[in-house]
């Protein structure tokens, strides 16, 4: 039987309200989808643009600030390069430079605080590392300061990193130095010297490090080779010169300061070259020299000692001729039997056994305070007598 | 609040499985997917936010971050008046924070909010924050959230019960936009706007703030608001200037809330004309603190938290700005200007804690760790006694942090604060704003911690007979009829249990053969079976039609430990 035509409407009209209702949900998820799409369209168009704007406020105030670095204000420079950040948090030029910033005005803590958070994100960064042993060096924490040097000599360099790296750890040696670290000091220096440059500038620099530390053997070496390789270095001549009068080696000595002479005549220069040549003539301690020679030598300081003592007994107003218990008294009687002894010895054994009580006596006379300034001779008299047992030796 | 507890396999509830059960499934996954949308919505528009307060603070406070002397004094006063204008002639419902209004949205208007709302919070909280004012974007991104949730529902034509429940979803998806850390947003929702846990509903909190985070972190990038410094706990002993950081974070949330308490209605009943001053007036008192040397305290001020937690502020300087902000945030608040308030109970926390952090280093330097981990847990502090959200404020610290070395001590601070703050200030802040607006919402600290009635406070010993359902039906009589009963409680292995009354064993008897069981009399389905720490909620929910329901033992299904009837339900109740 055929449905009638009202029914069959009906039945249409339910069939296709039923299919949209099936579409609604899939409508509706296709319409919030294009309305997300659009939505994100303005806000990545908005976020762009704000992001310009940000970028060229951080440029502006970068530039402010690296000015007024670079004019050593930092205390100014520090909201300049704020800013910049506050613009640009992913620029780590700018929070970089700005730690440098906080860093140069003494805000230690502010500042290590922004370099740890850039080493956070970089930890082999040389740049980074070294800012923090600054700042570790400016606190005297040593094991930090180290840790980070260490960091930023194996660390990566942006540009020309053996160079930097030489630098880093000419710093460091600086440090050790400074804080009395001689033994780590000197291990990094010997490191140092495996891959310096073959320049007079570095040889210099080692050398001066080396007498830094006391060791004016490694000193003399590295001065030799830096007027070697720059024979107009009145520098390393005058500390070649300096380094060999310190060793005993005098007669080097005298040529290395003649010949810094030469070149750039100073009265200090003279002086010393004065003050050697006093040393080599009246040393006594020369195995090459005959008995007669030894003890003409002797007699010589001798006498240069009694006039220093008789120079402290006129300051401390006290008759060494007469005996009442003062030590320049006591010293003047030792000298008294020591120049009768000596004016009695002639062969040369005899004379170099004279030689350590003649050494004791000179450098006790001649280390005694409130005798007025010390003429050459006393400084030459020092030199030899003082360092008199490792000589002979 | 709906009982999550589980429901026995033969409930009238578990319908798995059967065709009725797949409308409700779609459903769901329609409105699972529905809050992705809500995120990306949400995500979209507080990235919006967050630029238009950038720009407005560019454009009024100009872009050095020490504006000029004209600037910091007339920008938060001139923006002010702007904003009591739109909010009292354009846009009335946008007062406040936000979160307020969210709840009233679930419990009071059937999830309604109405855009107009989202609109008037976008562009007068954003003139607020960007002027200076010392409110957050945290809550009016919140409200924006739940704003846009309330109208994609209503346009989606979704049942009441879904369109109530979807303006928390919005929330969270706007917080943890905001807020750059989901897991937060989401506990700071169910804990303080929602009050419950239900798998659906959590499903779609999550979904939306996990993509509306997404979403910000395209735009604005993964960084948290602020850099987190190194964290450190030193040693046990050092849990004493936390519980130490507890207490004056306690105290100084509680000086916070009474202060709002106090003044907040006083402003309000001051003649309407001078509605139109207040945040102009808030503000120039902001601008003058601003100008006597403490910038800090204007806006957000995420920046200064970042310094407070790298240790960049003496002591001295992080417990003045405290209390600077304390008094700034009360003038903003109190004054009507919409803005948020988790921005400055971070600031006041992370100052606050860097202060009590620079006092133990000054007196045991050896037992401090950084100045950063104090602030860091003072903001948890604050967040927990200010705001009432003590898991939220724990498990902030730890996502912000991303470090869960510093769980004790942040446990044990926040814990301090929040007990120590709700004997001192009984009613929490929000409640304590609806209260003063007006609207009964209910208290998710209260509701927390009400007792709730389980079905062991109501059941009464078994005094029916109890019969297996192999046993014939003459057995089963004549047990009824010695036991003096009504009623006969039937085991039904493995069906579960069923009750056979003594008239229709007796017919039975009458008419049927002689072997007839009880099993064959038994009606269907079977009876619902309780546990004794099910709520009673629920027994009365299934109780009807049946004259008592057995109580089992978990541990084993055939072991009745009790019996409950509607009587025994409502007497408990009445007790």
């Amino acid at each position: 039987m055929k449905a009638p035509p009202k029914r069959k409407w009906a039945t249409r009209v339910r069939a296709a309200k039923d299919r949209i209702r099936a579409l609604r949900r899939p409508i509706y998820v296709f319409a919030l989808s294009l309305f997300a799409t659009g939505f994100f369209a303005f806000t990545f168009t908005i976020s762009r643009r704000f992001e310009e704007k940000r970028h060229n406020l951080s440029s502006y105030w970068f530039e402010q600030g690296q000015e007024e670095l670079d004019e050593g204000k930092p205390q100014n420079a520090v909201p300049d390069l704020r800013a910049a950040v506050f613009y640009s948090h992913h620029n780590p030029r700018y929070v970089f430079n700005l730690a440098r910033a906080l860093a140069a005005a003494d805000r230690v803590p502010e500042a290590r605080s922004y370099f740890l958070n850039l080493l956070d994100e970089e930890p082999g960064n040389g740049s980074i590392n070294l800012e923090l042993a600054r700042l570790a060096a400016k606190d005297n924490d040593a094991n930090q300061a180290r840790r980070y040097f260490n960091g930023a000599i194996y660390g990566a360099w942006d540009s020309d990193p053996v160079s930097r790296r030489q630098q880093v750890r000419q710093e460091l040696i600086n440090f050790l130095i400074g804080a009395d670290l001689k033994t780590q000091a000197r291990g990094e220096l010997m490191s140092y010297t495996a891959e310096m440059p073959n320049t007079p500038n570095a040889q210099l620099w080692v050398a001066r490090a080396f007498t830094k530390l006391g060791d004016d053997r490694n000193a003399l070496d590295f001065y030799i080779a830096a007027s070697r390789t720059n024979r107009r270095d009145v520098a390393a001549l005058l500390g070649a010169g300096w380094a060999a009068f310190r060793l005993g080696r005098y007669h080097e000595a005298l040529e290395y300061f003649k010949g810094a002479s030469a070149l750039h005549d100073d009265p200090s220069t003279s002086q010393m070259i004065e003050l050697v040549t006093s040393v080599i003539e009246l040393n006594p301690f020369e195995s090459s020299i005959p008995a007669t020679e030894r003890r003409h030598r002797l007699v010589l300081a001798m006498g240069i000692a009694d006039k220093r003592l008789r120079r402290c007994a006129d300051a401390h107003d006290v008759d060494l001729d007469t005996v009442s218990g003062d030590p320049l008294q006591l010293t003047h009687s030792q000298w008294n039997y020591l120049n009768r002894q000596l004016r009695g010895t002639y062969n040369n054994s005899g004379l170099v056994q004279l030689l350590a009580p003649v050494a004791s006596l000179i450098t006790s006379i001649e280390q005694k305070s409130g005798c007025g300034a010390p003429i050459p001779e006393d400084q030459a008299m020092l030199r030899i007598y003082q360092g008199g047992g490792e000589l002979q030796r | 609040m709906i009982d999550t507890t589980d429901i026995p396999v033969n409930s009238p509830l578990s319908i798995g499985g059967s065709p009725a059960a797949e409308a409700p499934a779609q459903g769901e996954r329609f409105f699972l997917l529905i809050a992705i949308f809500i995120g990306i919505f949400s995500g979209l528009a507080v990235v919006c936010f967050r630029i238009t307060i950038e720009f407005l603070r560019i454009e009024l406070m100009g872009s050095s971050l020490t504006p000029s002397f004209p600037r910091i004094l007339l920008a938060p006063a001139a923006t002010g008046l702007v904003v009591a204008i739109l909010v009292m002639f354009v846009f009335p419902r946008v007062r406040g924070s936000g979160v307020n209004q969210t709840k009233s949205a679930l419990y009071v208007y059937d999830g309604y909010i109405p855009f107009r709302t989202a609109i008037g919070k976008f562009i007068c909280s954003a003139l607020a924050i960007g002027s200076g004012q010392s409110l957050g974007p945290e809550d009016p991104s919140l409200q924006v959230g739940a704003s846009i949730a309330s109208a994609l529902g209503r346009r989606l034509e979704l049942t009441k019960d879904r369109l109530r429940l979807i303006a928390p979803v919005g929330a969270a998806a706007g917080l943890a936009a905001a807020f750059n850390s989901p897991i937060s947003a989401i506990l700071f929702v169910i804990e303080e706007v929602i009050g419950r846990w239900t798998a659906g509903l959590l499903g779609a909190v999550v979904l939306s703030a996990v993509s509306s985070v997404v979403v910000a972190r395209y735009f604005l990038g993964s960084e948290p608001l602020f850099r987190i410094p190194a964290v450190q706990f030193i040693a046990p002993s050092e849990l004493l200037a936390y519980a130490a950081l507890g207490i004056v974070g306690a105290l100084a949330s509680v000086v916070f809330a009474r202060a709002i308490q106090v003044l907040r209605p006083r402003m309000k009943a001051l003649p309407r004309w001078t509605q139109i001053f207040q945040p102009a007036l808030a503000g120039l008192v902001i601008g003058a603190i601003a100008l006597a040397g403490r910038p800090e305290v204007m806006g957000a001020g995420y920046e200064f938290m970042d310094h407070a937690m790298h240790d960049q502020f003496p002591w001295k300087i992080m417990a003045i700005l405290a209390s600077l902000k304390i008094l700034t945030t009360v003038l903003s608040f109190v004054s009507g200007t919409p803005g948020g308030m988790f921005a400055p109970t971070l600031f006041i926390g992370a100052m606050l804690g860097g202060a009590v952090g620079g006092v133990e280093r000054l007196f045991f330097p050896h037992l401090t760790g950084s100045i950063g981990t104090y602030a860091l847990v003072g903001m948890g502090v604050l967040f927990a006694a200010f705001l009432r959200a003590p898991m939220t404020s724990v498990f902030m610290v730890l996502e912000v942090s991303g470090n869960y070395s510093i769980i004790v001590p942040v446990i044990l601070a926040n814990t301090l604060a929040y007990l120590i703050s709700r004997n001192l200030q009984p009613i929490p802040i929000f409640d304590l704003l609806s209260q003063q607006d007006g609207l009964g919402l209910p208290s998710m600290e209260e509701q927390r911690e009400e007792r709730v009635l389980r079905v062991e406070d109501a059941m009464r010993p078994v005094d029916v007979p109890v019969v297996d359902s192999q046993a014939s039906a003459e057995e089963a009589l004549q047990l009824a009829k010695e036991q003096g009963s009504s009623e006969i409680l039937v085991d039904d292995p493995p069906f579960g249990w069923s009750s056979v009354t003594v008239q229709t064993l007796r017919e039975a008897v009458r008419q049927g053969p002689d072997e007839l069981t009880v099993a064959s009399l038994l009606p269907e389905p079977h009876m619902p079976q309780l546990y004794p720490d099910h709520s009673l909620e629920v027994a009365l929910r299934h109780i009807s039609p049946w004259p008592f329901l057995p109580v089992t033992h978990r541990a084993n299904a055939r072991k009745v430990v009790g019996l409950i009837a509607l009587n025994d339900v409502l007497k408990a109740f009445i007790k």
